[in-house]
């Protein structure tokens, strides 16, 4: 029976059959026979979470301008056709084609998140490609990946052929004239890999040697032959208004997260909260002319039929031509009733103004991110915002009429003591107080307070940091739940923090961790942000089973010399400056943002960046 | 065929504006574009009749909505006609549909099946469970089935017609039936596709379609 003939009569016994069957409206249709380079865009989540990602977009249609490339997409199938697959004996396949993804000549992951990493092992396994870098042969795709997590490849480094580090639009472009080469003239991809480590940005971690101390610290990872670099400096594009940007994006059949258009604005952040790994690793600022930006918001309209553009970027409110934008945006889409919404948008007087005339902000009620409870730490971890600042955008917010808002809170940030926590509470009940003031009592008010668990990320200046322990974790939420119990106008949810304690694991990783990860996949971890399929003691036994202690990771204050598993990578900032923060921080100083005082975080020698003409050096 | 209603809906939302015809939209905080479609097509079934109203703004060819429309559709959905609705059999009116059934015919079940068939004609009531949001409740079939039987029969399966209500006067789905029918006959069907063929207002003697 052919694929497609057993595809029509097993997904009728699947949950969102749409996730695996593709023609969506957009997506491209090639002959087979009339490529050259065929890639798989591989997202390991389901297809409702990667669908709703915008670098894979930006790949994909980049990718599929040249005739002779054809990228195609595949998510994790959902545990209930992962089964049908295993029962059926149905190999990994693309969705445009329904190719196994075995017969491509590249398979790339994003890493959005590294609770993801064990499914891309069992992706891998159910593609039949072997799991290790190791084992595979020149018929095998070249298994690459790039995105956030990326910017610590090693923990994936014996499992990944090659990283791309940055921003890929140029590099993937320049890989791929490389490997059309190399297959024409039919070389094997031992050659191919150590060609491709020359390209600027690509980490090909087979080809660098790895040395740890008696301690179990990293004591050197050293390129095998002087050929190859010794950092891997990011890849940064660093005039957006000249780059690639789709428009003419894939339309979902079936509801996805963000079921919208996305219209980047920016990249990079000038905030330099201390906690922030996104802040760090996509410095400098760089934004795009509102001009281009409001032609391509018509086109992607125009080609898409979308109901809802998305402003998108790190931080909404910083974009310098916002009013202008949106005013302009929204006389444009009046007509055709299209929506705008602005995430990540700071709220004060001005953006209330905007909320007010963009309708969907309303739905959802509004988002301050104070981060942590007291201004003590607040200062610690560089939040430039104070309590006043907080209290006086709610009470705007509730004179024009909101009466649901959402505060989002870290727990275990460094420095932090209980009373860091109580202010948590504290700071929730004097938000409920200015909307008894207002409206003299708090009917109809919700305060919704969510917490995580920091994880201390790399190339920020808490790099050297432990994660607090899961009993401290406990401790803090058990404090909160208690303190919130009195109040029925707030209700509190909290991340897992058994979750936050492998993000910790490995977000600061090293190479060593990749037999954990082969253990917990066959010990059937998958999904591990889903709550309902999370297993820690699974995790557990890995962690057992491989001979690794997880707490080495998570709970260790790394030495000031040490060196990092992601020192191998060059995100443009100086080591120095992370160490610099990391002091001011202990002291309770800030940092202002780069577009008060440049604070010679060391970028500028990327030559980009709006706000690093003035640059200083440290 | 893999879709649910409201991603039908979704998909004819943006494909007005990409085909930006002048859709009328309805009044108030959220608008949404007027259209109204036939019942919901179960998830896993194919249809090559379903209907839709829609009210534009200002007067435009119905010949040209369609060409505009199937311009900027999905593969898998196509307008295949289209008029003006007013003095037509209004959608809300619709009352029946025929599906086929398609099964393969393992072990020769032919005959078993025939006999299940006969014994559901036969039959004043048979009560199944329905959930609905006030809990779960006995729903009597035989009064939303038309007619059940066997078109065809060779090597490639086993096709049934199936006539059932949909509409206000209660509907009830191909599905609903296969497991009715697997009770009776004593094994399990290997489904190989439905189809919804036709939807229509059936006044006891002849069907009446709003195209």
């Amino acid at each position: 029976m052919t694929l497609d003939r057993l595809l029509e009569k097993i997904l009728p016994k699947v949950s969102k059959p749409a996730r695996y069957t593709g023609n969506e409206y957009n997506s491209i249709l090639k002959r087979k026979e009339d490529i050259d380079v065929h890639v798989a865009l591989a997202f390991p989540d389901i297809y409702e979470v990667g669908m709703s990602h915008l670098g894979i977009k930006i790949l994909y249609h980049l990718l599929n301008e040249d005739s002779t490339i054809y990228a195609e997409r595949v998510f994790a199938p959902w545990v209930d056709f992962e089964k049908l697959m295993r029962e059926y004996d149905i190999p990994l396949f693309s969705l445009e084609t329904k190719t196994p993804i075995k017969d491509f000549d590249f398979l790339g992951f994003t890493l959005q998140y590294e609770m993801s990493y064990t499914n891309i092992i069992n992706m891998l396994e159910l593609a039949r490609i072997p799991i290790f870098s190791s084992e595979r042969c020149d018929k095998d795709p070249l298994v690459i990946a790039g995105g956030p997590c990326a910017y610590n490849p090693e923990p994936l480094g014996d499992i990944i052929d090659f990283f791309v580090i940055g921003e890929a639009e140029e590099a993937i472009v320049e890989i791929m004239d490389l490997y059309k080469i190399f297959k024409a003239n039919g070389r094997p991809r031992r050659d191919f890999l150590t060609e491709v480590a020359k390209i600027k940005g690509v980490y090909v971690p087979s080809l660098y040697n790895v040395t740890y101390n008696e301690n179990g610290t990293l004591r050197s990872i050293l390129p095998k032959s002087n050929e190859f670099p010794a950092k891997i400096e990011k890849r940064l594009i660093a005039n957006l208004n000249e780059a690639y940007y789709p428009t003419d994006f894939i339309v979902p059949y079936i509801n996805i997260v963000h079921d919208r258009a996305p219209l980047e604005i920016f990249r990079g952040c000038s905030h330099g909260c201390r906690f922030c790994q996104a802040g760090m690793i996509y410095r400098p600022v760089r934004e795009k002319s509102a001009d281009i930006l409001e032609k391509m918001a018509k086109d992607i309209i125009a080609s898409t039929g979308y109901g809802e553009l998305s402003l998108t970027s790190l931080s909404t409110s910083d974009y310098s031509q916002l009013k202008q934008l949106t005013e302009s945006l929204t006389e444009k889409f009046r007509e055709s009733k299209v929506g705008l919404s602005l995430p990540s948008l700071r709220i004060d007087a001005f953006s209330l103004e905007l909320a007010k005339k963009v309708q969907e902000i309303r739905k959802s009620g509004l988002t301050f991110a104070p981060e942590a409870g007291t201004q003590r730490l607040r200062d610690i971890i560089n939040k430039g915002v104070t309590e006043d600042d907080l209290l006086k955008s709610a009470h705007d917010a509730f004179l024009s009429g909101w009466n649901t808002v959402k505060l989002y809170f870290m727990i275990g940030l460094p420095g932090e003591t209980l009373e860091d926590i109580k202010g948590i509470a504290e700071l929730a009940n004097k938000v409920v107080d200015v909307y008894r003031k207002i409206h003299g009592n708090t009917k109809g008010l919700r305060v919704n307070v969510s917490t995580s668990t920091f994880v201390p990320k790399p190339f920020t200046p808490f790099q050297w940091h432990p994660q607090i322990t899961l009993e401290e974790i406990d401790e803090r939420q058990r404090l909160l739940k208690s303190l919130f119990r009195k109040n029925k106008n707030i209700s509190y949810n909290w991340h897992e923090g058994k979750l936050s304690f492998l993000e910790a694991v490995f977000s600061r990783g090293d190479r060593k961790l990749g037999k954990v990860l082969k253990a917990a996949h066959d010990n059937g971890c998958k999904f591990d942000g889903w709550n309902d399929i999370f297993s820690f003691e699974k995790w557990v036994s890995a962690f057992d089973e491989s001979g690794i202690d997880p707490n080495f990771y998570a709970y260790r204050y790394r030495e000031k010399d040490e060196i990092f598993p992601w020192d191998i990578i060059d995100i443009g900032i100086n080591k120095r400056f992370l160490q610099k923060e990391l002091e001011k921080s202990e002291k309770g100083e800030t940092t202002p943002d780069c577009r008060i005082r440049c604070s010679g975080c060391g970028v500028n020698r990327l030559e980009a960046g709006d706000y690093c003409e003035n640059k200083i050096e440290i | 065929m893999f879709i649910s209603h409201l991603d039908v809906i979704r998909v004819f939302e943006r494909a007005f504006r990409r085909a930006n015809l002048p859709i009328s939209y309805t009044k108030g905080f959220n608008p949404r574009p007027k259209m109204t479609f036939t019942p919901a097509l179960p998830v896993g079934t194919t249809s090559c009749s379903e209907y839709m109203d829609c009210e534009f703004d200002e007067e435009i060819l119905p010949r040209d909505v369609m060409i505009r429309l199937n311009n900027v559709l999905p593969i898998g959905i196509k307008i295949l006609e289209a008029e003006v609705a007013d003095n037509k059999l209004p959608l809300s009116s619709l009352n029946a549909a025929s599906y086929v059934v398609s099964i393969e015919d393992g072990s020769n079940n032919e005959a078993k099946l025939r006999n299940a068939i006969k014994e559901v004609e036969n039959s004043k009531e048979i009560f199944i469970e329905k959930q609905s949001k006030s809990g779960a409740k006995q729903v009597n079939i035989i009064p939303l089935i038309y007619s059940i039987e066997v078109l065809e029969s060779n090597s490639e399966g086993i096709k049934i017609l199936m006539k059932l209500s949909i509409g206000q006067e209660g509907s009830i789905s191909p599905s609903v039936i296969i497991s009715v029918l697997e009770r009776i006959a004593g094994f399990e069907f290997e489904i190989n596709y439905i189809f919804r063929r036709e939807i229509y207002y059936f006044d006891g003697n002849k069907k009446i379609f709003p195209i």
